[in-house]
């Protein structure tokens, strides 16, 4: 991923976990296994570093969300430490796509305006409207079962003509409406917010449980931590 | 793995598949949480079936089927998180992302292209090229039996695309992103190509005249049954409507990684179908997927149908040319 020291907060999380008791790196690496050894990450230990990759990681993977990161052991202020520095293509993607569905948006306006009727064609339309309107029929009535168990009746011609006058007011905007499209921007960003907090805050809370349980984590047969165990 | 024979058919051989509702295990815990998860899903129906059926006309519009639509999903989404069905399945941040961007596209391109080249638009063309009147005599029928005649026949077109899907070769396509899914989620139905999508969504309901209120009725058996096939939640769910509709036990094994059952339960609110054809498994699976669970990312779902399609014209075009025949002619 990029170094882009401005912006990269959008896609990256630093942060570091106190280890209680101090260890070393192999002893650290080692408790963390089990959010390493699963299928497609690839990790390499030099010293007092680890650096990982997942590619494509699995639903359930609870590095999914960082799938590049670097771990380093480290001294610092009395305390021993594993400070990390993690990439998360997936919030970059998710901080992007309201821009997609903006521009969605606009596309549906754009194709609004190029099918925007004329006055001519505007008119015709009204009158062939009118004219199928005057064919209308009051609507029958509801089926006698209906009737008994006391469902509304259908809507009166009258009535009809209020509503599609109604109607008709609010569809002047176009044959499209971007409202939707507006509507996943503003999900999206909200989606993006709520994962740049939760995402990094999991992380952590990963970092620490696996690091300064009392008892080892026992790795199961897939390699998971767990708590990720498949069982129903 | 010895595989459970169900008809001709051996099923789970690939991969774990549970067969048979009394192998399927209950809803834990307390009675109130029994209570809920017994009673929820037919108390859900047949509220919002009273709704539609008595809501006066200024209520009993598509506004209102949008916000009940939007409001239970985002309910079934809650449960799915405070009680799952498989911890394997859970949804997480990523995985609601993705599955809302599918969402996203649904309600907006999808949405467009419908427009133009829909079953409304075709079927429009089709009545105007014939000067074809609708069938308005359906509008004189009970509306609950006007209800259960769109659900049927939308169902019925289905069974028989998803079906189709699965066995022929340019239709399944359009249709294998889908079966990449790896856990069943709520939004998860929405997960897929768009070309599959768009044909999925097809109907030939629009021949037909129906009241605006039987449209709606029909509607909510698709929200308050169908929208429980993709769902990470369990029920225990009544015998009745295990017969008559789709659950996620059925779709679970529909989605299974065995190649056998997920050649199998094809409906999509309604399972009667498959009981008909003979294409039902009655069970569930937890294992999902293709490729023993290897998760499609977005880019190679938009593009998988056109990638993977030309690969095989390519493979069988150089086998064609490869044959003994050919290369004695040459």
């Amino acid at each position: 991923m990029l170094k882009l020291p401005f912006i990269d907060w959008i896609w990256t999380t630093r942060g570091y976990v106190v280890l209680d008791p101090p260890r070393s790196p192999a002893s650290t690496f080692a408790r963390l296994d089990p959010l390493l050894k699963t299928s497609g990450t690839e990790y390499e230990v030099d010293g007092n570093t680890l650096t990982y990759r997942k590619e494509n990681p699995a639903a359930q993977d609870r590095l999914a969300t960082f799938t590049k990161g670097t771990l380093k052991v480290v001294e610092e202020k009395g305390q021993s430490r594993l400070r990390y520095r993690l990439t998360s293509p997936a919030l970059l993607l998710v901080f992007l796509a309201p821009l997609l569905f903006l521009a969605f948006a606009q596309a549906t306006i754009v194709i609004s305006e190029l099918e925007r009727p004329t006055e001519a064609e505007k008119a015709a339309a009204k009158a062939k409207k009118e004219k199928d309107a005057e064919k209308d029929k009051e609507p029958q009535q509801l089926n006698v079962i209906d009737q008994m168990l006391g469902a509304p009746a259908p809507e009166t011609l009258e009535e009809k003509k209020q509503r599609e006058k109604q109607e008709g007011e609010e569809e002047e905007e176009g044959t499209h409406s971007p409202k939707a499209a507006y509507v996943f921007a503003g999900i999206f960003a909200a989606l993006f917010c709520f994962g740049r907090w939760l995402e990094p805050w999991l992380v952590r809370k990963r970092f620490r449980k696996a690091l300064n349980q009392s008892a080892e984590p026992e790795l199961t047969d897939r390699g998971q931590e767990p708590e990720a165990q498949f069982h129903s | 793995m010895a595989g459970v024979r169900v008809g001709n058919r051996i099923i789970g051989a690939d991969a774990p598949v549970t067969v048979g509702w009394e192998n399927i295990p209950k809803v834990e815990g307390g009675p109130v949480k029994r209570f809920i998860f017994t009673y929820f899903q037919p108390f859900v129906l047949f509220s919002l079936i009273a709704f539609w059926y008595y809501a006066p006309n200024s209520l009993a519009v598509a506004t209102t089927a949008i916000i009940i639509g939007i409001s239970f999903r985002v309910l079934l989404i809650g449960i799915e998180l405070i009680n799952p069905r498989h911890k394997s399945w859970q949804l997480t941040w990523k995985e609601l992302c993705t599955d809302l961007f599918y969402v996203g596209l649904g309600y907006t391109v999808l949405r467009m292209v419908d427009v133009y080249i829909g079953d409304g638009a075709i079927i429009g063309a089709i009545q105007g090229a014939y000067d074809w009147d609708k069938f308005s005599w359906f509008t004189g029928l009970p509306l609950l039996v006007q209800a259960l005649m769109i659900s049927l026949i939308f169902d019925f077109g289905q069974y028989w695309m998803h079906r189709g899907m699965h066995n022929w070769y340019p239709l399944w396509l359009t249709h294998a992103p889908h079966h990449y899914i790896t856990q069943l989620n709520i939004n998860k139905g929405a997960v897929g190509n768009p070309v599959e999508l768009f044909l999925i969504g097809l109907g030939i309901g629009g021949f037909f005249d129906f009241l605006p209120r039987a449209a709606l009725l029909a509607g909510t058996l698709g929200l308050a049954i169908g929208t429980y096939q993709h769902i990470n939640v369990r029920f225990n769910t009544p015998k009745w409507w295990r017969f008559l509709f789709n659950t996620t036990e059925h779709h679970s094994v529909h989605h299974s990684q065995d190649f056998e059952a997920s050649r199998s339960n094809y409906g999509s609110t309604w399972i009667i179908f498959d009981r008909l054809f003979g294409t039902c498994i009655d069970g569930e699976a937890e294992k999902l997927g293709m490729e023993g669970g290897r998760r499609m990312q977005i880019s190679e779902t938009m593009v998988y149908p056109f990638t993977e399609g030309y690969k095989t014209t390519k493979e069988w075009v150089q086998r064609r040319l490869r044959r003994p025949g050919n290369a004695q002619t040459a």
